[in-house]
């Protein structure tokens, strides 16, 4: 066998835990009748009969999935048969099974790379991974071939991270063309790889990555310890696996990061991160995930220090006025219009005169609509897509102002909110935004300015308990180390960044 | 688990049922821009009070035409019930936060304590303490009834008047009521409050020129705008200027110079018994305007800046002269004594009026001509 299918197998299979035992028969026809009966009412099952031998009296089976083998242009049958003879095959007239059976139970040298098995069940679950499966007569084992070939995407510009300089590679729904793309990045033998398969019916494979004497012990363990809980469940995409894992499930803030990009999840696994990949979708999770580096960006690296910090510092006012500008103005318009400058007073009185509803009443309405828009764009087939964001601009900006329900402030207001939520580089921590944005909002209009401290207390306290894989959430932050504040809020220069090691954890790294 | 719904249930109706104290939407409120005190029948007291009305978004044809303000009129004893007033006139609440000026008339101002009737706007927390503060020539309701110039309402143009004509043109001081009550409260209380009246050829416009001298609160004399700039040289508070010197030959012609900044030491000299005043003034000038002098050479310049410094001290003495026969104290002498020796002051505090009046000045100025603007030092057109 093949040396990482070994590991594949050992880590966890089920099936090498506690293997059914249903021998293979010498008889094919036995073994024919068994997998029909397993393999009933499915059409996409292909059995393809061969006969070889002087006189063609030796027979043999190849079973497959006709769906999962769509390439069908290797015959495994004349392969396997060809590494026996030293002619030209043709119809395998001096062969018999006895020559197999030596060949291929002694390990021979194969043109093709073909696992021996003993079990009829171990069989049946290959073919279901998309193998093939060759049975002889007369044999007691059978050969398994990788043969699965599948369209699948090809690996193109990463969709929701661009930028504008570095690599534009992202990610596929292929697990092993995903980790051949980490690998290309990280040429060490120190970057481990990992796997298990969950589930019963769906087997995904599922896969983490680490790189050993930069990764913490303690958290390798405990990531682990939580990994093996999930094992039974069927997981389809890498966020099941991050919201089976995650610390706390009710909190608006999330606890781990996703990817697309594989530089930014090698850059991530450098500095002592576990990227969790799963068969089937092309999301990487990088675990665990800070408050603070959710807003860094890949494009942070690739430009010069100065921007960089200036543009760090743009996402973290965004991330502020994205929160609380709604906030904002409903407490100063309703509780404190002493802080208003008096210009600016005049014209919001200017623009606020006529409208029917309260401050409160007039940005929840206009919140509410710019969050079914977002709804509504993301789901909108692409013929109707630039009529129906006209028809969005222009009823709910300009329709409502010369009605007189909303005020023109109130516009400005939620659309700049709206454009500082998608500053921000990862989604999953905009979206958590809006459900803070509301709750503000309420607590400004109850309380004032007052209320929004309350509110933002609360939240401090929230985020001040919130562990990630056992890692306090606001890390480099509170507890405060000033070597790991580096990378927060301004970027110091390659120079030193990348000659410096982060020194996050006192506990000592896997040996 | 039910001790926990009940908790969340209690919470949400102690934020909703205790209603919030002070919500009030922007529409419900009338913001203040200015107020004007007058005396009215009977010892009460007549306020106008000038409201903004806000224009609507929609309505752009009538926009130019409509008035950014009301006023309203009410009348009583004090000056808190006039203010309760307002409202049964308006139907908003007034709201002063955003208040610009508040003029008290003549009348009013020579017969009560001016601070006592502003005690409202110290005490209360929505007026702030830099509420400017004028006294008006005649009625002071006028002044806030005329249209205003440029700005959008006419509190504001008589702030914005007020405040660039102390700092462009030193003919006013910029008071608030902090000012006020910080001067009032010194150790001798003489206090100056800006002067507004109504100008003299066209009673659509109004100047901010000249200060009202205050003596225990009621306005006692008024000092004309041309000695304003003398004793804003004392008071060390002088910004920026023009100071006037004739020709030296043909007396009719005018030159002018731009004071850029000066900075004034005045200090109280006690030998014993007799007090006597030293001003040291230091600055520097521009050339605004050159008419017959030729600056050529350094002596040229020399005579030219001597020229203006005597101009200087001959302002800074009418001042003075003016001051001592109205024996009104506003130069700060009197605290600089308190502040070197208090035991000293309270001896002649009692008579520290008259005594003001004997008390000689000596006066030295030095000045720096910094530039010439962007000609050379003699006229730009040669007159024949």
């Amino acid at each position: 066998m093949a040396r990482n299918e070994l590991r594949l197998l050992k880590s966890g299979d089920p099936y090498m835990m506690n293997p059914p035992k249903t021998p293979i028969s010498e008889r094919l026809a036995e073994n024919l009748r068994d997998l029909e009966s397993i393999f009933s009412l499915s059409t996409d099952i292909v059995y393809k009969h061969w006969n070889y031998g002087p006189e063609l009296k030796y027979t043999a089976c190849s079973i497959y999935y006709g769906s999962l083998v769509q390439e069908d242009t290797e015959n495994y049958m004349k392969i396997s048969l060809q590494d026996l003879v030293t002619h030209v095959i043709g119809p395998g007239t001096d062969l018999t099974p006895q020559d197999v059976r030596t060949f291929f139970e002694h390990d021979g040298v194969s043109g093709k790379k073909a696992v021996v098995l003993n079990d009829l069940h171990h069989a049946v679950e290959e073919i279901s991974e998309g193998r093939l499966i060759i049975l002889f007569d007369q044999w007691d084992k059978a050969l398994s071939f990788k043969a699965q070939s599948v369209e699948s995407r090809q690996v193109t510009d990463p969709v929701n991270e661009s930028v504008v300089q570095g690599p534009r590679e992202s990610t596929v729904e292929n697990l092993q063309k995903n980790i051949g793309l980490l690998r290309l990045r990280l040429k060490t033998p120190k970057f481990k790889i990992e796997s298990i398969t969950a589930g019963g019916d769906t087997k995904t494979t599922v896969a983490y990555g680490y790189i050993e004497d930069k990764v913490d012990g303690e958290l390798l363990a405990e990531f682990k310890k939580r990994i093996e809980q999930i094992k039974d469940l069927e997981i389809m995409e890498t966020s099941y696996i991050e919201q089976l894992i995650e610390d706390s499930t009710y909190s608006p803030f999330p606890q781990h990061r996703y990817t697309e990009r594989t530089d930014m999840a090698v850059a991530a696994m450098i500095d002592g991160k576990i990227a969790v990949m799963v068969q089937g979708t092309g999301s990487i999770l990088l675990c665990p995930g800070l408050f603070t580096e959710f807003f860094q960006s890949s494009e942070d690296y690739y430009q010069r220090t100065v921007i960089s910090t200036l543009i760090r510092w743009i996402r973290i006012l965004a991330f502020l006025i994205a929160l609380t500008l709604p906030s904002i103005y409903i407490a100063l318009s309703t509780f404190h219009p002493e802080l208003i400058p008096t210009v600016l007073l005049l014209a919001i009185l200017n623009a606020r005169e006529g409208i029917p509803f309260p401050a409160f009443f007039e940005a929840l309405i206009m919140e509410f609509f710019f969050e079914l828009m977002r709804e509504a764009g993301v789901r909108l087939p692409r013929p109707v897509g630039s009529a129906v964001s006209i028809v969005g601009a222009l009823v709910i900006g300009d329709a409502a102002i010369s009605a007189g329900i909303a005020s023109p402030i109130m516009v400005i207001v939620v659309a700049l909110t709206g454009i500082a939520s998608f500053s921000i580089p990862q989604y999953n921590i905009a979206i958590s935004l809006r459900i803070l944005r509301f709750l503000l909002m309420l607590s400004a209009a109850m309380l004032g300015g007052f209320g929004m401290m309350i509110c933002f207390l609360f939240i401090l306290l929230h985020l001040c308990q919130l562990r990630t894989l056992g890692q306090p959430y606001l890390s480099s932050m509170a507890p405060f180390r000033l070597a790991d504040m580096r990378d927060v809020i301004v970027r110091i220069p390659l120079k030193s960044l990348l000659r410096t090691p982060r020194k996050l954890h006192k506990q000592k790294p896997v040996k | 688990m039910k001790k926990l719904a009940i908790l969340l249930f209690l919470t949400a109706v102690f934020l909703m049922l205790p209603g919030c104290w002070s919500k009030k939407e922007l529409t419900e409120l009338g913001f203040v821009m200015g107020i004007a005190f007058d005396q009215g029948k009977d010892g009460k007291i007549d306020m106008l009070t000038q409201v903004y009305r806000p224009t609507s978004v929609q309505s752009t044809a009538s926009a130019l035409t409509r008035i950014s303000s009301i006023n309203i009129k009410t009348t009583d004893d004090s000056v808190m019930e006039a203010v309760r007033d307002i409202t049964i006139h308006l139907g908003r609440k007034a709201q002063f936060s955003h208040m610009r000026i508040i003029v008290v008339g003549e009348k009013l101002a020579r017969s009560v304590n001016i601070g006592q009737l502003l005690d409202l706007f110290y005490r209360d927390h929505e007026p702030r303490s830099s509420v400017s503060l004028a006294i008006a020539k005649g009625k002071a309701g006028k002044m806030l009834e005329k249209k205003p110039v440029i700005e959008q309402t006419t509190a504001q143009q008589l702030l914005r008047a007020e405040e660039t004509a102390y700092s462009s043109s030193a003919k006013t001081l910029d008071t608030s009521l902090l000012k006020l009550v910080m001067q009032m409260k010194s150790a001798h209380p003489d206090s100056v409050v800006s002067y507004v009246y109504e100008d003299k050829k066209s009673n659509k416009m109004y100047s901010s020129a000249g200060l009202a001298l205050l003596k225990n609160g009621k306005m006692k004399t008024l000092l004309p705008s041309g000695k304003v700039e003398g004793l804003l040289m004392l008071r060390n508070e002088y910004k920026s200027g023009v100071i006037e010197i004739p020709c030296a030959d043909k007396k009719k012609e005018v030159e002018n110079t731009e004071i850029l900044a000066i900075h004034t030491r005045t200090k109280p000299v006690i030998k014993g018994d007799k007090i006597s005043v030293s001003v040291k003034l230091q600055g520097d000038v521009a050339i605004g305007e050159l008419k017959c002098s030729k600056l050529l050479t350094e002596k040229d310049e020399d005579e030219f800046i001597h020229r203006i410094e005597e101009k200087m001290k001959v302002q800074m003495k009418s001042t003075i002269r003016f001051l001592q026969a109205n024996q009104m104290e506003v130069i700060g002498i009197g605290n600089s004594i308190y502040k070197m020796n208090p035991k000293k002051w309270e001896k002649i505090k009692q008579t520290w009026d008259a005594q003001f009046a004997e008390v000689p000045f000596d006066i030295q100025v030095k000045l720096r001509l910094v530039t010439n603007g962007t000609i050379t030092g003699k006229p730009a057109v040669e007159a024949n």
